[in-house]
């Protein structure tokens, strides 16, 4: 049984320095994949632009020979292709719409120079097998990520604000979220009081407070008892209004809609945890299998390693509350920029606030003072939870946030 | 090769001959064997004013990509006159260090079987529910051709074993690993008496480790935590693409800036044997030791030939890439704090009440450091105390460095096999790094 991945990956890049156009790039990347399956092992080779077929296979049957077993059958007859097309910018004036923005900031916001990049990906990724199957998967999307720093600062950035893969790109409205943003930075503030506060997360800022989730969450670590959750499936072990899906939905984030094996979850979701209680914990097939769990579906890896078990991604449902309705009137710590925290082995969390805004729920009211948080994550995903506001900070994009109550402190 | 570079720009090629090999065993069956070889190439064309990239897979295409390029760039007549096309070096020739001895000749069961002696003990420990072990090798050869008249190709490899596991008992855990890492086969070791080691201290740390009690408190950094600290908090900021048009970093980062302790001195040097050897740049520009800070005073920086040109300086062998698909930008190769004159147990002694940091997670370095503990232990009157948890250390960096008051009297380099450093886009970029035991008189620990 043969099947073979296909991953095409366009690139148009531009990068910023000091608030111009330093560079162009452009890349287009064809990476392939052929895995041979026979007696219960895998053999794959793997190629990166043009390669002959006949070498390729070759390679990968030779391959099977180490023993990697694989007892598995590929998904039989499914055929699914979903696009994700964006409004993308054209590659001949790619340049000059990033000028085009770079020359407003620069004319707008006069005290902060600009770095980073503007760029517009298209992802093209397929999975096709002998048995029937033909997955293809098209995502586009445009990102702009500005680091910033004051002319007068003696750091090497002071802030970042970004537009993260959107399929709505508008220049106007690109600008009026990242000025918005930079105004408020220049209004300084003190912070409220120090002590629990309401912390907000956006979505495409979370990865250092979820950094623990997948841990815990992963099948390998729930059926080897090294999670700190191993044994609890049924068991509430977060607050009722956390819940929580695998997710690699492609209308939302540049995802893929199938995992590495060409598994394909029902709305691209598996509920983890429901109401505060664990109803299963992440999977590929060999884990599933090694440890007697559901499989969910979450294998990941290089276009031509063997499937392993990974973290496709994660969403916490919806609370069906605004921001503003999250926060009740109360303002909270919006984290803009935060690196270096981490957890403990059991669980507690702390990290510094490198760039931290005061948020009201419908804007952002000031900069505040560099603050540490800090909570555990039994806490800030339990009684201390929330919610997921039910709207974005963006408009272009999916940027709903995280709430929840963290005690938080001047740095 | 024979290529037609368009007039009045510059042009550059760098073409990558990539051969690894990833093995990993998980709780004792083989989960992947990766043999990957490929190449692939990078163009560059500058005008002057801007630079134009571009990557191909297909060596056959590099001519198309350099037109391609060339027509997006404005022709410029003194192109050859250009500060940045000035320093460019003309290097010329093979320099292949690791003929004879490339991994990619190794035959791939003597690879599994090295791996399969390392893992016993882990295997074995009655605390461990959770282990892998992995080898991963990389061989680059890279050839690199300029319109300016260089042409040179060079080498580079590094190997590494590693086992990674998980203890827990009740309701605590802890995570560990042990590595070791070569740039010749033969010279790779069985990890056996290491892993034997970690595992006995993590241990300790699972069994007794108690949070510590957030304050400041003196801090003992291990060779990795300081290396690490080292390349987080001064490192990136050496990187000199972050001050070229800006006169206040400039004002700031001036040379005889005094930045730290006076028996603090930084070097980063691409001719390290390692994950960080670097021979020559991806500019084609040839390795050299960098004297970041001596003796608590701003010395150097790292530099392109982009940057060294905007400070008028001159190239240091630091413009590094991923791989072809990205442009060189500055980056570290090998960098370390050097040895001081105090030993080990010197250092320990002078603190009553303190902390060992000895392996750490992760640390990040803005105008706030942080570092994040595995395995640490309090230090009591003078002696290493019980284990403790703490989740992050952090401080200004500026001051920080001000408060190194002791050095070990040894230097340790490490090459971590499989990890590398991030900026911006480009992740994990192979780097070396360490130091002596270092001592600081004061850090906020959480």
């Amino acid at each position: 049984m043969k099947e073979t991945l296909g991953i095409r990956h366009r690139q148009m890049s531009v990068s910023i320095s000091q608030s111009r156009v330093e560079s162009v790039r452009s890349k287009d990347v064809t990476r392939t994949g052929l895995r041979m399956y026979r007696d219960g092992r895998i053999g794959i080779a793997g190629a990166i632009g043009g390669f002959d077929a006949a070498k390729l296979e070759e390679r990968a049957v030779a391959s099977l020979s180490p023993g990697v077993e694989y007892p598995w059958e590929p998904v039989r007859d499914l055929v699914m292709r979903r696009d994700y097309p964006a409004a993308t910018i054209p590659e001949a004036s790619f340049a000059e719409e990033a000028e085009a923005i770079l020359s407003e900031l620069r004319s707008a916001q006069p005290g902060l120079t600009f770095s980073d990049n503007f760029q517009q990906d298209n992802v093209d990724q397929t999975l096709e097998n002998e048995a029937g199957t033909r997955l293809s998967c098209s995502t586009s999307s445009v990102s702009i990520l500005l680091g910033f720093k004051e002319k007068d600062s003696k750091n090497i950035m002071d802030g970042a604000v970004e537009v993260a893969q959107t399929r709505r790109y508008d220049r106007k409205k690109a600008l009026t979220e990242i000025l918005g943003f930079c105004e408020a930075y220049w209004r300084r503030m003190d912070l409220p009081a120090a002590g629990r506060l309401p912390v907000i997360y956006p979505r495409f800022g979370s990865g250092l407070l979820f950094g623990r989730l997948p841990s815990e969450l992963g099948g390998r670590a729930y059926g080897t008892g090294a999670s700190l959750l191993a044994g609890k499936i049924g068991r509430k072990v977060f607050g009722e209004r956390f819940s929580l899906a695998q997710c690699n939905d492609p209308g939302i984030t540049d995802d893929c809609f199938f995992d590495r094996e060409g598994v394909v979850n029902e709305g691209f979701r598996y509920p983890l945890v429901e109401d505060g209680v664990l109803r299963a914990v992440f999977t590929d097939r060999r884990t599933a299998s090694r440890y007697g769990l559901a499989h969910t579906g979450s294998a990941v890896g290089g276009f031509d390693s063997v499937p392993s078990i990974g973290c496709v991604g994660l969403e916490v449902s919806g609370s069906g509350r605004t921001l503003a309705e999250l926060l009740g009137g109360v303002p909270g710590i919006f984290v803009a920029m935060a690196a270096g925290g981490d957890y403990t082995p059991d669980g507690r969390f702390a990290t510094p606030v490198q760039l931290a805004m005061l948020h009201d729920g419908r804007h952002f009211v000031g900069r505040l003072p560099e603050v540490q948080i800090s909570s555990h994550l039994f806490s800030m995903f339990g009684d201390d939870f929330v919610g997921l506001s039910s709207d974005s900070i963006s408009e272009l994009c999916d940027d709903r946030c995280l709430v929840a109550m963290m005690e938080v402190g001047k740095l | 090769m024979d290529l037609d570079f368009p007039k009045g720009v510059f042009c550059d090629v760098r073409i990558e001959d990539v051969a690894s090999t990833y093995i990993k065993i998980m709780q004792g069956t083989l989960d992947d064997y990766l043999a990957r070889e490929y190449a692939a190439a990078f163009v560059r064309v500058y005008d002057g004013a801007r630079w134009f990239y571009g990557s191909t897979s297909d060596i056959g295409a590099i001519q198309r990509q350099i037109d391609l390029l060339a027509s997006m760039a404005k022709r410029n007549p003194a192109i050859d006159d250009d500060p940045v096309v000035a320093r460019l070096q003309m290097n010329r020739g093979e320099h292949h260090r690791f003929a004879g001895r490339d991994f990619a000749s190794i035959d791939r069961r003597r690879k599994l079987a090295l791996l399969e002696t390392c893992f016993e003990p882990a295997a074995a420990h009655p605390r461990v529910t959770s282990w892998s072990a992995s080898y991963t090798d990389s061989r680059k050869r890279k050839r690199i051709v300029s319109s300016k008249g260089a042409d040179v190709s060079f080498d580079c490899q590094t190997a590494g074993l590693s086992v990674g596991f998980q203890m827990a008992s009740g309701d605590r855990r802890f995570a560990e690993s042990a590595w070791s890492s070569a740039d010749d086969f033969d010279c790779l070791e069985s990890l056996g008496p290491l892993l034997e080691e970690k595992l006995a201290m993590s241990e300790d740390c699972l069994m007794h480790a108690e949070p510590i009690l957030p304050g400041t408190y003196p801090v003992i950094l291990s060779p990795m935590a300081a290396g690490i600290f080292a390349h987080e908090s001064f490192g990136h900021k050496s990187e000199a693409d972050f001050m070229v048009g800006d006169e206040t970093m400039m004002r700031e980062w001036a040379m005889g800036t005094e930045v730290g302790s006076d028996i603090l001195s930084i070097v980063d040097d691409g001719g390290e044997p390692g994950t960080g050897f670097t021979p020559f740049d991806d500019e084609g520009t040839g390795a050299c030791k960098t004297w970041l800070v001596r003796n608590g005073v701003l010395s150097g920086r790292l530099h392109s030939a982009s940057t060294a040109a905007a400070l008028a300086e001159e190239p240091t062998g630091n413009a590094r890439s991923v791989n072809f698909e990205f442009q060189p930008i500055p980056r570290m190769t090998t960098t370390y704090i050097l040895p001081g004159v105090s030993t080990f147990d010197e250092l320990v002694s002078g603190i009553d009440e303190g902390l060992l940091v000895e392996t750490i997670k992760h640390g990040s370095g803005l105008s706030t450091f942080t570092l994040a503990p595995n395995t640490a232990h309090r230090i009591r009157g003078g002696r290493i105390a019980e284990p403790v948890n703490a989740s992050v250390i952090s401080g200004s960096v500026m001051e920080t460095l001000g408060l190194i008051d002791g050095l070990s009297d040894r230097l340790e380099l490490l090459s971590m096999p499989g990890g590398g450093c991030g900026k911006n886009e480009q992740f994990p970029l192979p780097v070396g790094f360490g130091g002596p035991w270092v001592r600081v008189s004061r850090m906020n620990v959480r």
